[in-house]
């Protein structure tokens, strides 16, 4: 099992993932991708989908990646590591390469969500083996918060304003872990960048599966969500405890809830910190806040009747 | 860089890649470090340390990181 030192280890012997890159203060973008790359024993080559990791982090001369890496375009993150895979796979069975390498792909959620949905579908549908990371901040950062099929009930964006007649985003966000698992890939999973060690175990189970695998790891953006930097881990936890973001795995098929709160927070505790949903706070809106609550409910109670084991970290 | 030492461990931190986010300063559970007045982190107290590595684990920025044996670790070194 995963533990700081192991992963301060890995990081020593690979340096796989380096600072000076140009995310904003706080992020919670690089917290999930040094764990994630520090769990993995094996070789990786990095995968990029087009966003704030990719722009931010290979500010041409320099970059923050010591491993090979590439990136063709927004949408296709998927059908890129599929196509580094197959080589690798027709290179292994002639004898050329012989270690065993892990391909990593990270994309945000407008990559993923949105815009890559179809090309993660194909690879997942042609099984390759790969390890497909959403870095999931719920919306599209990088070019200033506009809303994306992953941003959530009256949050507002600049595309999706607060105004007299508009509370923010009208429609409820999309699963995406659970359309994924609809693929009956090996592995797929939830997690939070509040909860490492959750996050590590899970990236290490997701690169030990012969087939794709698929990790949805909820990262704040102080920016997007408007809260101070300091917070960024505290309000992925917050989503954990309210039961907004539940850490569950699906193995085989098969359903596991890694973490229940002692104590279900209400919703409004992670809502109240962001100022992308402060108009939800106005008298006007009350109804709002219980319609969120409403949807928080009824989704962890699905949740609660699909998973077989439930388990406190 | 700065080094803080106690008993054979020491904590690393790079001032010039500590962008002030202040998530170590929060993730700390014995309440070592703090934001300078130039928004970079320091240690307050390094007695309290327990050498954890949660602050290294979560920095964004690889500005601040944790050495066993006083041996600094080659990924730290600028
Ligand atoms: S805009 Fe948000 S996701 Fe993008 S680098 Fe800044 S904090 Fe991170
Ligand atoms: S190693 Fe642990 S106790 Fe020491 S400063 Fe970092 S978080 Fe605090």
């Amino acid at each position: 099992m995963p533990n700081t030192k192991e992963l301060a280890r890995v990081e020593e012997a690979h340096k796989r993932f380096t600072g000076a890159h140009a995310l904003c203060a706080g992020c919670g973008t690089p917290i999930c991708v040094r764990t994630i790359l520090n769990a993995i024993k094996e070789p990786v080559v990095v995968i990029n989908a087009t966003g704030c990791l990719e722009v931010a982090t290979t500010r041409y001369p320099t970059t923050a990646w010591n491993v090979p890496w590439i990136h063709v375009a927004f949408e296709n993150a998927a059908a890129v590591a599929s196509g580094v895979e197959t080589a690798y796979r027709v290179l292994r069975r002639r004898g050329k390469i012989s270690k065993e390498i892990r391909f990593v792909a990270f994309a945000g959620d407008g990559g993923t969500y949105d815009i890559g949905l179809q090309a993660l579908s194909g690879a997942l549908e042609r099984g390759h083996r790969f390890i497909y990371v959403c870095y999931d901040n719920e919306a599209y950062m990088n070019t200033g918060n506009q809303r994306s099929g992953a941003t959530p009930f009256a949050a507002q964006t600049t595309t999706a304003p607060t105004g007299t007649r508009s509370f923010g985003k009208a429609q409820r966000r999309k699963d995406l872990t659970e359309i994924v698992a609809a693929h009956h890939i090996p592995y797929v999973a939830q997690a939070s960048i509040s909860d490492w060690y959750d996050l590590a175990a899970k990236a290490r189970k997701a690169a030990s599966v012969d087939g794709p695998a698929f990790l949805n790891v909820l990262s704040s953006c102080p920016r997007g969500w408007g809260h101070p930097s300091d917070q960024s881990v505290k309000i992925a936890r917050l989503a954990v405890e309210t039961c907004y973001w539940p850490l569950f795995e699906i193995i085989e098929g098969r359903w596991y809830l890694n973490y229940v709160p002692e104590e279900k927070l209400p919703v409004i505790e992670w809502l109240r910190p962001q100022k992308r949903f402060a108009h939800l706070f106005e008298p006007a809106n009350q109804e709002l806040l219980s319609e969120i609550q409403r949807q928080v409910d009824e989704d962890w109670e699905r949740l609660l009747r699909r998973c077989e084991r439930h388990e406190t970290l | 860089m700065k080094r803080y030492e106690q008993n054979g461990f020491f904590l690393a931190i790079e001032p010039r890649r500590c962008k002030g986010c202040g998530i170590c300063v929060q993730s700390c559970p014995m309440k070592v470090l703090i934001l300078n007045d130039y928004g970079k982190v320091e240690v307050k107290e390094i007695a309290r340390c327990v050498f954890c590595g949660l602050c290294e684990q979560r920095c964004p920025d690889f500005a601040i990181s944790v050495h066993k044996n006083l041996v600094l670790r080659s990924s730290m070194v600028v």
